[in-house]
């Protein structure tokens, strides 16, 4: 299968006059192949939307990126390039559209942008697009502004207005966290549709672990901007290796009986990421040793489908 | 005002207090020391400061200042005894100028402080309780706001007798709705706010919900209005003076001088220029501290 | 056992473009004294609005409302403010639900100055029990909120609520602003406190997992009416109601779904809704 998206050691670091000030993303490694959903999951404050934002050179203010993001051997463009293979849908469609312009209009300025086009063509694709993400009534959708439709309907626009470019890639930034579960549920059994239909590579950025686990082949796991665990999903989930992974599922309270304590992490996510020397996870992890301290561990693979950045990982 | 002192206990009061102060002050110094514009605008208020309360040691001319004459020096131009010139009775401008800068800043800081005290508590009761008592209050202001604020202050004058006092009832009668106005907008808004909510479930009394919760919380809003605002009256008040329905001759006011100056721009220009120029610069400071005080203010900010 | 709380026909209007919303639609439910209630639904539901007419927050256009015998609908204001000593309310988002300026302590405070006569030394130890209590050091009564996590902030707002000792705390999405982990104290925490205290909970979600976990009774609601309720056990492995049967299937990471991606997911069936 070919990588549609490579991530090499991609770091964002914020400046503030001359001194880096924080460094929320430190050195991570993604693949994403044609056709799968890599889920990225993580707590507030790991650096998910970071990652998938600093992929596509989207970045905040005061802040750097290094590292190498390439898809099939070129250098990704930034997604605001007009021929960007990449595409990002965000978490609230209710702010995503501008307001007082109509969907149809929206949707064709961003055809027209991508590709060469004829008004009527572009009516027709646009029309076509807005079927193929299963709104009941693309006309009326055209014409609609905004405020006129459901938060489920406009999300369904987006990845409308997302697959209008052709993406080789789709980021997804929490596309179902603003929206109830049933109609997250329809959101996410269509961007499964459309992958396997039209094979573009999914970054899915998500803190629910459950949607992870629903939707994914593939998750890596974030914490404090490093992978610490990735696989495939079966094996993650069922066999989580590294002590956050564990404490992550083992803090859900999905089947667990009346009473029965969840196991929850003490402390919280470190905010400065500077000065961390050593493992990341040390100040929260049950196994500590005294080596966590010094030996900041790498991402070390066990087996063929998964690997975890722990030094005791054997042990566990 | 502060509405909050009573309810914290002494040794939170000594936290807070902390809180309230002494990093303020030190955030002060780093906003002062990175923002240009902002320790300009401080440095012209100091500057109007320290005028008005020691101004008549600080003039050349003190006597001058407060309107005696001197006709052997009349419309003469800037030069080494009298800096920035004298108008047409002899006295020394500069020092008109800063004898003037006790009753501008006096005028304008009672105006906003009489607005503010009549506005406030009408704005916090009429946001957050709303109903009639919103829509009565709301109207009351609305007749108020219809008329340009001079021109209320106009017939205000006119009815009271043209005097400094008057002018600033005048104008405080104008004012107050504004800050009645901005205050029930924002305890609007305030009272939608989770921790309000949260205080109506504790059975907190109304009355401590609207000082400790709605109040304290659009303080920022209401010192940055004031801020610029006693810029604004200065000029205000400057206006009224200027068409004689305010500080009356021969006492020393920035508006008055530059009615008096007015026929004289082409020869005398000095006349009216500088007193202008004292009222753009009054004005601009406040305005610039204003609005770096919005920043300032932003509880968020303490952090860093 | 008694009743802490029941609601009796609870209905609530609001006026919306000139006709009528009906948020709460005959809406009765009983609470038993040391039992977890929980109240499931998608937003709109009406599940909020319920609960502040509860909390008379709101009152009801219709129906009673009785807590620990009084009819809430029939207090004066100032009777009302004294029943509120005896229930708690937690809500939603932890950070916000605290004034800004007010530290900590004084958050804490607040309550106790209100409905008892604790003063000086006294009400700070008292506020520094309650911080212990919900796991944080007194050291924290001098911070401002900002200065704290989400989950820290969490805590105080338990602790306010437990301050003046009520018998019912009426929790609001309690969780749902807080990530899996924090979540997981929270849960923890409200679990032994109920268990100690003997509370009554009426606790409000749409997340399922955290409803079946802490609940002995669970009602669903749908656009403004109790569609099915009963045993918290029965309700998740025997729903009798097609749309507590769409809810269960469309839960992230639900059991009787699909596990993995590759294979097709089964798409709820919720005309309507979307």
């Amino acid at each position: 299968m070919t990588h549609v998206l490579t991530i090499r050691d991609l770091n964002v670091e914020f400046i503030d006059r001359g001194k880096v000030t924080n460094r929320p993303v430190r050195g991570i490694d993604l693949n994403v192949s044609a056709g799968e959903i890599l889920g990225l999951v993580g707590e507030t404050g790991c650096g998910k939307s970071l990652t998938g934002l600093a992929a596509l050179g989207i970045l905040p203010r005061g802040a750097r990126r290094t590292g190498k993001v390439t898809m099939g051997g070129d250098p990704l463009q930034p997604s605001s390039e007009p021929d960007s293979p990449a595409a990002i849908v965000f978490q609230n469609p209710g702010t995503a559209f501008n307001p007082v312009f109509t969907l149809g209009r929206q949707l064709s300025d961003v055809l027209s942008r991508h590709r060469q086009i004829s008004r009527s063509d572009s009516k027709s694709e646009v029309l076509r697009h807005l079927g193929l993400v299963g709104l009941p009534d693309p006309e009326r959708v055209f014409l609609s502004y905004p405020h006129q439709l459901s938060g489920g309907m406009l999300q369904r626009a987006m990845i409308a207005m997302a697959l209008l470019r052709q993406p080789r890639l789709l980021i997804l930034d929490e596309p179902t966290t603003a929206l109830d579960v049933t109609v997250a549920r329809q959101i996410l059994v269509l961007i499964d549709e459309l992958r396997h239909e039209f094979g573009f590579g999914v970054l899915l950025i998500s803190h629910n672990l459950g949607i992870i686990r629903d939707v994914c082949d593939r998750v890596a796991v974030l914490y404090a901007g490093r992978v610490i665990e990735t696989g495939t999903v079966d094996a993650v989930m069922n066999n989580p290796r590294h002590p956050y992974t564990r404490g992550l599922l083992g803090a859900l309270p999905a089947g667990r009986s009346h009473g029965e304590r969840l196991s929850a992490i003490p402390g919280s996510v470190p905010g400065n990421l500077l000065s961390i020397t050593g493992c990341a996870f040390m100040n929260r992890c049950p196994h500590a040793v005294i080596d966590c301290s010094f030996t900041d561990p790498f991402l070390t693979r066990n087996g063929s489908d998964q690997a975890v950045a722990c030094i005791k990982e054997d042990e566990l | 005002m502060s509405p909050t002192t009573e309810i914290t206990t002494p040794t939170q009061s000594h936290a807070s207090a902390e809180h309230a102060n002494l990093k303020p002050l030190k955030l002060l110094r780093q906003t002062l020391g990175r923002d240009r514009l902002a320790a300009a605008g401080a440095a012209i208020i100091v500057v109007v400061i320290v005028l008005a309360v020691f101004g008549q040691w600080l003039a050349p001319f003190p006597d001058q200042g407060m309107g005696s004459t001197n006709a052997s020096a009349r419309n003469l131009a800037p030069n080494a005894l009298n800096w920035l010139g004298t108008d047409q009775l002899g006295r020394d401008v500069l020092s008109r100028i800063i004898m003037g800068a006790n009753p501008a800043l006096t005028i304008s800081a009672t105006v906003v402080a009489a607005a503010a005290l009549i506005g406030i508590p009408l704005g916090a009761v009429a946001g957050y309780c709303g109903g009639w008592l919103d829509e009565t209050l709301m109207r009351v202001t609305e007749v108020f706001q219809a008329f340009p604020p001079l021109l209320l202050a106009m017939v205000t004058v006119a009815i009271l007798g043209p005097s400094l006092t008057n002018a600033g009832i005048a104008l405080a009668i104008s004012w107050w709705p504004w800050y009645a106005r901005l205050v029930r907008a924002e305890a609007r808004s305030l009272r939608e706010r989770s921790y309000v909510e949260a205080a109506r479930a504790m059975g907190i009394p109304q009355l401590l919900i609207i000082t400790r919760h709605v109040l304290r919380n659009c303080m920022t809003p209401i010192l940055v209005q004031a801020t610029v605002d006693i810029g604004t009256v200065i000029l205000a008040a400057g206006s009224l003076a200027f068409i004689g329905l305010g500080t009356q001759p021969p006492l020393p006011d920035w508006g008055l001088m530059v009615a008096e100056g007015r026929g004289l721009i082409f020869s005398s220009w000095w006349i009216a220029t500088f007193p202008g120029l004292a009222i753009f610069l009054a004005v601009l400071g406040f305005n610039l501290l204003g609005d770096s005080l919005r920043d300032l203010l932003d509880p968020r900010q303490v952090k860093r | 056992m008694t009743n802490v709380l029941s609601l009796e026909k609870i209905v609530k209007t609001f006026p919306h473009h000139k006709r009528v919303f009906t948020a709460v639609d005959d809406v009765s439910l009983r609470i038993k004294e040391g039992t977890v209630y929980g109240l499931v639904g998608e937003s709109g539901s009406g599940k909020s609005t319920l609960a502040r007419c509860a909390m008379q927050l709101m009152r009801p256009t219709s129906g009673r409302t009785i807590f620990e015998g009084d009819d809430l609908g029939k207090l004066t204001p100032r009777a009302l403010r004294n029943v509120r000593s005896r229930m708690g309310m937690v809500l939603q988002n932890p950070v916000a639900s605290l004034n800004p300026r007010m530290t900590i302590g004084a958050s804490v405070a607040e309550p106790l100055r209100a409905h008892t006569t604790l003063k000086g030394q006294a009400l700070q130890s008292k506020i520094e029990d309650l911080l212990d209590e919900v796991g944080l050091g007194a050291g924290h009564a001098h911070r401002l909120p900002h200065q704290l996590s989400g989950g820290q902030c969490q805590r105080v707002g338990i602790a306010r609520a437990l301050a003046t000792s009520p018998r019912l705390l009426i929790l609001d999405e309690p969780t749902s602003a807080l990530d899996v982990s924090v979540q997981a104290q929270i849960l923890n925490l409200l679990q032994d406190l109920q268990q100690q205290k003997g509370l009554t909970y009426l606790l409000i979600s749409h997340d399922l997992d955290v409803v079946r976990y802490l609940s002995d009774e669970v009602a669903v609601m749908k656009s403004g009416k109790i569609v099915e309720s009963g045993a918290a056990e029965r309700i998740f492995t025997d729903p009798q109601h097609d749309y507590t049967r769409t809810l269960l299937e469309a839960a992230p990471g639900h059991k009787a779904s699909p596990a993995v991606g590759s294979h097709t997911l089964s798409a709820p069936n919720t005309q309507g809704s979307n």
